[in-house]
């Protein structure tokens, strides 16, 4: 009965004035709109003082995003800076903590000098010890495997760190890294002081983290609130994604877990909230007649589709893939049931994910070109219109989770069902709980399903590697020699021309074929008081309140 | 008396020892892994770690057969110890613990509402003999019945905290965030009390003794309270067990709408993230909770009603 979204992200929409706002706005140009007035412009100089409340739907088990989580991070981000960032506009890596930094030609040292002067909440001073401790203790919980996905996968190669001067620390890696700077910007592999690192993964995961970041933790009350205040002495935000030097203007920022959206918009009209997290796209003309401001961005991301189960006699017929891949008309799923912020995919990584490319004319509906295919294929309409071929129909069965906004929702599945039974398949679709999913996962070769959907985090094309090799858990070491070859060539590239043709490769391999069948882009929606000003999304689609002040 | 409780008790630690093997069985047979799904229900497609699957399944020993595993959890069940939350790293009684205050609050003052809301309604029937009013009141418990809590919240919210400002919306904070939650709890319970009781009041009111009291001349709201009333309260009585069940089914609706830390956010939680251990502990908390309201409800009866009183030897 109740299903949260509970995530969301996506293109912002952003003012027209601040420095940092506009720097956001632009960004937003890669998930598509730029809608004026985010929160933002100009009424005056920015006050400071004043806390801030933000409704979310929920806060992640753990909150180190490192051990799990990956990039989702909802306050996590607000304490802890990273070696890198990325520019909000044109995505590249920028100096953070790091001032600059040195790659060998293989890509397999990184030499980092940090920042002067920047210290812990804790008092202590950031140094090159601290770094290279960082890395060694990470790498040391990746071989526990207590780490999230995202963390193993950007350390997997590590193999030590040295401190070269107070200032300087090398990385060492034992394969080329050529995404390794990128990753130094995501939160997962944020900079924590000494003490912290000394303790436990459940101290952690409690929130005994302590950071440079411009707030600090100052009250947990697990699963219910989160009370941030913001740290006098800060002044090393990342320059060209910062608008302003110096310690954030909020004195402190409480998130409230508000399960129902429902209460997330009324509690936000009735004023008793800043900001509410994870708006349903319906919500949106009565946020805006009540003089809410809409936020929005593209989450970068392997975008919510469907993925074919290469031991299932349909999932592994390639015409059955290309058909349906050509067969959905993703325009369509878009305009009616996000009607506004949503893009159509335009490949299977999202538009505001590192290393994509349009492949816009390759996903477009093509109904005739799809029936052709299946023609060609021997899949021929029977009595009622359905397919078959051999004996079989062409029923293809397509699971999603029930209240997972990560993956394809029960109404896209429904569209798209519709739209294919018009070029004869007849889709069923699967409801799967989340333990369900899990079972099903088991061994997909055993399991009652063709296409599966979800979606999968990656701010960098790289991780689409993994996701398409055999020892993938969706993929069960099925033989696909060409896929797999393909995803090979992104893991060893070893130059950034090479990596650029790789991932390009990737993306269009797997869409000529359908292993992977967009559906949408993910969008993270937020709606805002007039009241706040200055606030953003990220790169990440995660809340920026760095140069967030409240007006009046 | 003390071996009629004594009875009693040894009743209900049976039912508790039978919820909690019920619970083990059933769980059990779901054919998923509680480590799998923690590490899986997000729906992100990025790959598990082979190795640390295996070190959580030992860890949560769920790699053992059917019994190693029911022995294990049942040596910690009799020793309260309902072991570690999966996905939260905590222990489950810890985790109970904290939640079951703000539950336990939530629940009493809803069933305060309940019983007075329901109490007057059937004895303001009770009262009026016919007329307009009292069809309009006869109609109500059905309504309040049908209305589903997460609407009646929803509407709650609505009306007085969104537009009036009376209430917060969310949260633990005092008794004003207490009121919209423990009404939105207490309507359907009041429903039912109010339901039964209109029933045994309107069978009461033909007993001899009724018309009896009557012949001498009382008034009838002097009979309403002190004749019919007492002996018209037992079916009420035996159903405040039962409502105390239902208000731990309805916070998990109630504390999800109303944003609230407590025992249902946990039930939905646990459920969700298939949190053995915890829906372990959680089903031993429930049964608990209905064996102590009705060993304090047979200890009632016989207060209320002296035919109730356990047989001593009559003399």
């Amino acid at each position: 009965m109740f299903g949260y979204p509970l995530f969301s992200t996506s293109p912002v929409r952003a003012a027209a004035a601040g420095a940092a706002l506009a720097l956001l706005a632009a960004g937003c140009s890669s998930g598509g709109e730029a809608t004026a007035g985010a929160s933002g412009a100009d009424t005056g100089a920015p006050v400071q003082g004043g806390n801030l409340t933000i409704a979310v739907s929920s806060f992640q088990p753990c909150l180190d995003v490192s051990l799990t989580g990956g990039r989702n991070s909802t306050v996590t981000h607000q304490i802890l800076d990273t070696l890198t960032d990325q520019d909000p506009k044109t995505g590249e890596i920028i100096p953070r903590l790091a001032t600059k930094w040195e790659v060998n030609d293989d890509y397999t040292v990184f030499t980092f000098h940090l920042r002067e002067g920047v210290t812990f909440s804790d008092g202590t001073p950031l140094d090159a010890k601290v770094v290279a401790d960082n890395f060694t203790t990470l790498a040391k919980l990746v071989g526990e495997g207590k780490t999230d996905t995202l963390t193993l996968n950007a350390l997997n190669s590590f193999s030590g760190a040295e401190v070269v001067d107070p200032l300087t620390v090398t990385l060492n890696f034992k394969l080329p890294e050529l995404g390794f700077l990128r990753n130094a910007s995501d939160p997962y592999l944020a900079i924590l002081s000494a003490a912290t690192l000394a303790t436990t993964t459940e101290e952690r995961c409690a929130g005994k983290l302590v950071g440079t970041g411009p707030f600090v933790f100052d009250q947990i009350v697990k699963d219910k609130s989160v009370t941030l205040k913001r740290r006098a002495d800060y002044r090393w935000g990342a320059e060209g994604v910062v608008a302003h030097q110096g310690p954030s203007y909020l004195e402190g920022i409480v998130f409230e877990a508000v399960p129902e959206s429902g209460v997330r918009v009324g509690g936000l009209v009735s004023g008793q909230f800043d900001i509410s997290d994870d708006i349903p796209i319906t919500d949106l003309p009565q946020l805006r007649s009540a003089g809410q401001t809409i936020v929005s961005r593209v989450v970068p991301n392997l975008v919510p589709g469907m993925r074919p189960n290469p031991y299932s006699p349909l999932g592994s017929d390639d015409a059955v893939r290309r058909a349906i891949l050509k067969g959905t008309d993703r325009k369509e799923i878009t305009e009616t049931l996000y009607p506004e912020i949503y893009k159509a995919p335009t490949s299977i990584v999202s538009s505001g994910t590192a290393g994509w490319k349009d492949f816009g004319t390759d996903l477009a509906y093509d109904p005739e070109g799809a029936k052709k295919i299946l023609d060609e294929a021997g899949w021929k309409p029977g009595a009622d219109g359905v397919r078959e071929k051999d004996g079989v129909r062409l029923e293809p069965k397509i699971t999603y989770i029930i209240g997972n906004f990560f993956g394809a929702t029960q109404q896209e599945l429904e569209l798209a069902q519709q739209q294919l039974a018009r070029i004869g398949v007849k889709v069923e679709i699967k409801a799967n709980t989340p333990a369900d999913n899990a079972a099903m996962l088991k061994d997909i070769s055993k399991a009652d399903y063709d296409f599966l959907t979800g979606s999968g985090a990656s701010k960098d094309i790289d991780f689409l590697a993994g996701l398409f090799k055999k020892s993938n858990s969706a993929l069960l070491n099925a033989e696909q020699p060409e896929l797999e070859a393909v995803a090979d060539a992104l893991n060893e590239a070893a130059t950034p021309e090479a990596r650029t043709k790789a991932a390009d490769d990737l993306q269009k391999y797997v869409i000529d074929h359908g292993h992977w069948i967009p559906l949408r882009e993910q969008t993270k929606v937020v709606a805002v008081s007039p009241r706040v000003k200055g606030y953003g999304l990220d790169t990440y689609a995660a809340h920026f309140f760095h140069d967030t002040w409240l007006a009046g | 008396m003390t071996r009629y409780l004594l009875r009693r008790a040894a009743q209900g630690a049976f039912v508790l020892w039978a919820a909690f093997t019920a619970g083990f069985v059933i769980l059990y047979l779901l054919p998923s892994d509680p480590v799998e799904i923690m590490l899986a229900s997000t729906g992100s497609m990025g790959e598990l770690d082979p190795g640390a699957v295996a070190a959580l399944r030992a860890e949560y020993h769920v790699d053992e057969p059917f019994y190693v595993q029911y022995g294990i959890a049942l040596w910690r069940f009799v020793q309260g110890d309902f072991g570690t939350s999966i996905p939260q790293r905590l222990p489950v009684t810890e985790l109970i613990g904290q939640a079951l205050p703000e539950t336990a609050g939530l629940a009493a003052l809803a069933f305060v509402i309940a019983v007075l809301l329901g109490g007057s309604l059937a004895l303001l029937t009770g009262y009026l003999r016919g007329g307009r009013l009292r069809r309009l009141l006869l109609s109500l418990p059905p309504l309040l019945v049908s209305i589903p809590s997460f609407w009646a919240g929803l509407l709650l919210l609505q009306v007085f905290s969104f537009r009036l400002g009376w209430f917060p919306a969310i949260g633990n904070r005092g008794l004003a965030s207490l009121v919209l939650p423990a009404v939105t709890l207490a309507l359907p319970t009041a429903a039912i009390i109010a339901q039964v009781l209109i029933k045994s009041l309107r069978q009461t009111w033909d007993e001899a003794f009724v018309v009896t009291a009557t012949a001498k001349g009382a008034s009838r709201l002097r009979i309403l309270f002190v004749d019919v009333l007492r002996h018209a309260s037992l079916p009420s009585l035996t159903l405040v067990g039962m409502t105390v069940g239902n208000m731990l089914a309805g916070a998990i609706v109630v504390e999800t709408v109303f944003s609230r830390l407590g025992v249902g956010r946990l039930v939905e939680q646990a459920v969700a993230a298939q949190d053995i251990p915890m829906i372990q502990g959680l089903v031993v908390l429930s049964a608990l909770v209905f064996v102590v309201v009705n060993l304090v409800v047979d200890a009632v009866y016989p207060l209320l009603d002296p035919r109730i009183r356990p047989s001593r030897a009559v003399t």
